[in-house]
């Protein structure tokens, strides 16, 4: 029985060496990481760079995007109210990320032909890339009304940082070693996001990877933010009581000028 | 330097938070106001959440309050029972604010509501003091009420039930009508952020006829509580009070405080009404500009 099983293992272990060289082990020709899976809220924390490493089949581009928490999110729009301007319609939009950058990498002997940070259009429509694609008309919404709502999301995203304006780059560093840095602003929002990296051939992707990342706050902050959610009271009682030394304090200060 | 806020979600410049701290308590050390109704529309201008800004707005108030009242105490300007009457009002004032709070950020109004009552407000009460001001600085017209209560109260005051004797005030009045002022108080101080001292004072003083120091005191002894029981409010059922920028504004108001009184005692007591009621309109015209121009952006976009 046991020379059975040692004849059993060989051959397992002979397959292995053999099948990489077979196409159902294609799927090998991307592989990416992070070079950190997680970001760190740190009370000086003013923004971070991911920084993504890969490989790739040669000649192939890169796509990636980072992508986190998704939320439902609603569009007030203002208009006129005699003479005011307030609020007056919204729309809501569910599922969508509250934090979405992209990288993209064409190849250096295609890029002459057009410019290096465009994804064909058919693509990004398919695979939901690209700020535009991300956000899904709800049903009740007229095609009309969810074109310019959409725009408005992505314009005001955009402004306050949350969504990259345009494509950021990757790196070739070899014909099949590729890198990409994706800045993260100091307003980041917590939560889990995803990372997926798409092997592109003109509109075909030929091979996608899926990585998690974890932006929360850590050490000091992170004590702070929990203290005050899961003991609210004796978070408040500690700000009133900090106030009153403080007023104190100030009182002292005055009275003895 | 920057300092990431664990409540706010957010980074901020250190020195920017400091340097409005040391404003506002400059300001309060001039002219003896809290500065809530600056701090609070600076803070969102600085892109801190309306709803972050009002409630650690409160938790600053209490260290304005109590600071100001102990000045008070020690001079015995406090009437504590017309104090306790007017809190009873106030807490329910904010209780019925804090309501009023969630209900205007539910319709998406809160802004546009807090713009807009900051504006009336402090476009009314900067035009009512320049114009007393310059009035008695031109006429001569004494305008203060006098320390002796000669104040003659309306009929339909006197007519008001539950009356109640306040010896140190000197006064026998229906307990519903600071009751009342306190209930207005506390719902400002709830929407707004605000300790409501610009609106007490003047209240107490004209409608229930108390010597002004008295006023000053009493409203500033109240209003530690009633922004104490707001934060209170805001921490628990918001979780909007962030400790690390009420510590950051707190420590810039104390400095600002110092230079504050060291300054005042070089300007003349006219000189820095007159400062402060253009202050005040300054920033009423600048709310009205946001609510009547075009704004840049008619989109905006919230977590829902």
């Amino acid at each position: 029985m046991r020379i059975a099983f040692l004849i059993a293992g060989f051959v397992c272990v002979a397959a292995a060496s053999i099948l990489p060289a077979s196409p159902s082990f294609a799927a090998q020709d991307l592989a990416v990481d992070l070079a950190s899976d997680h970001v760190d809220i740190t009370t000086g924390f003013n923004g971070s760079n991911l920084v993504l490493f890969g490989t790739r089949k040669p000649g192939a581009d890169v796509v990636v995007v980072v992508e986190g928490p998704r939320k439902n999110i609603a569009v007030r729009r203002k208009s006129n109210v005699l003479g005011v301007w307030m609020n007056t319609s919204f729309e809501k939009f569910e599922d969508v990320p509250v934090f979405y950058s992209h990288a993209v990498g064409r190849d250096a002997d295609k890029k002459s032909k057009d410019s290096a940070l465009v994804i064909p259009e058919k693509l990004a429509e398919k695979h939901n890339i690209g700020p535009k694609n991300i956000i899904a008309r709800p049903d009740d919404m007229s095609e009309k009304k969810f074109e310019t709502f959409r725009a408005a999301l992505i314009r005001t995203q955009q402004e306050a940082g949350m969504f990259a304006k345009g494509a950021s780059q990757i790196d070739f560093l070899s014909d099949r070693l590729f890198r990409t840095t994706i800045y993260m602003p100091a307003n980041v929002p917590q939560g889990q996001y995803t990372v997926m990296t798409y092997m592109v051939d003109g509109e075909r992707v030929l091979e996608s990877a899926q990585t998690r990342l974890k932006v929360e706050q850590i050490g000091f902050s992170a004590q702070l933010y929990k203290f005050a959610m899961s003991f609210s009271f004796a978070y408040a009682a500690l700000c009133v009581a900090l106030a009153v030394f403080a007023g104190w304090f100030m009182s002292v200060v005055r009275l003895n000028i | 330097m920057h300092i990431y806020l664990p409540i706010a979600e957010m980074s901020v410049a250190v020195e920017a938070i400091l340097a409005l701290g040391i404003a506002v308590g400059f300001l309060s050390g001039v002219f003896g106001v809290g500065g809530g109704f600056l701090t609070t529309p600076l803070l969102i201008f600085m892109g801190i959440p309306a709803t972050v800004a009002v409630g650690t707005q409160a938790s600053q108030m209490v260290a304005a309050g109590t600071s100001g009242a102990l000045g008070h105490w020690s001079r015995g300007n406090v009437d504590y029972k017309m104090g306790f009457v007017m809190l009873g009002g106030g807490v329910f004032g904010s209780v019925i604010g804090i309501m009023i709070f969630r209900f205007l950020q539910y319709l998406g109004q809160i802004d546009f509501a807090v713009s807009m009552l900051y504006m009336v407000l402090l476009g009314g009460i900067g035009t009512l003091m320049l114009m007393e001001t310059l009035g008695s600085f031109f006429f001569k017209k004494k305008t203060f009420r006098s320390e002796f209560n000669s104040f003659r109260i309306s009929p339909w005051m006197a007519a008001l039930p539950y009356k109640m004797r306040f010896p140190h005030s000197r006064l026998f009045i229906s307990a519903l009508v600071p009751a009342g002022i306190g209930f207005c108080g506390g719902l400002l101080s709830a929407i707004l952020g605000i300790g409501g001292g610009f609106m007490l004072v003047p209240a107490m003083i004209y409608i229930l006829g108390m010597p002004g120091l008295l006023a000053a005191g009493t409203s500033l002894f109240q209003i530690i509580f009633i922004t104490a029981f707001a934060t209170l409010l805001h921490a628990v059922t918001n979780h909007n009070v962030d400790i690390m920028l009420a510590v950051l504004l707190i420590a810039g108001s104390v400095l600002g405080t110092k230079f504050g009184v060291m300054a005042g005692q070089y300007i003349r007591g006219i000189y820095a009404r007159v400062s402060l009621a253009l202050l005040i309109i300054a920033v009423s015209i600048s709310l009205a500009f946001s609510l009547f121009m075009k704004p840049a952006e008619l989109f905006s976009v919230v977590l829902w």
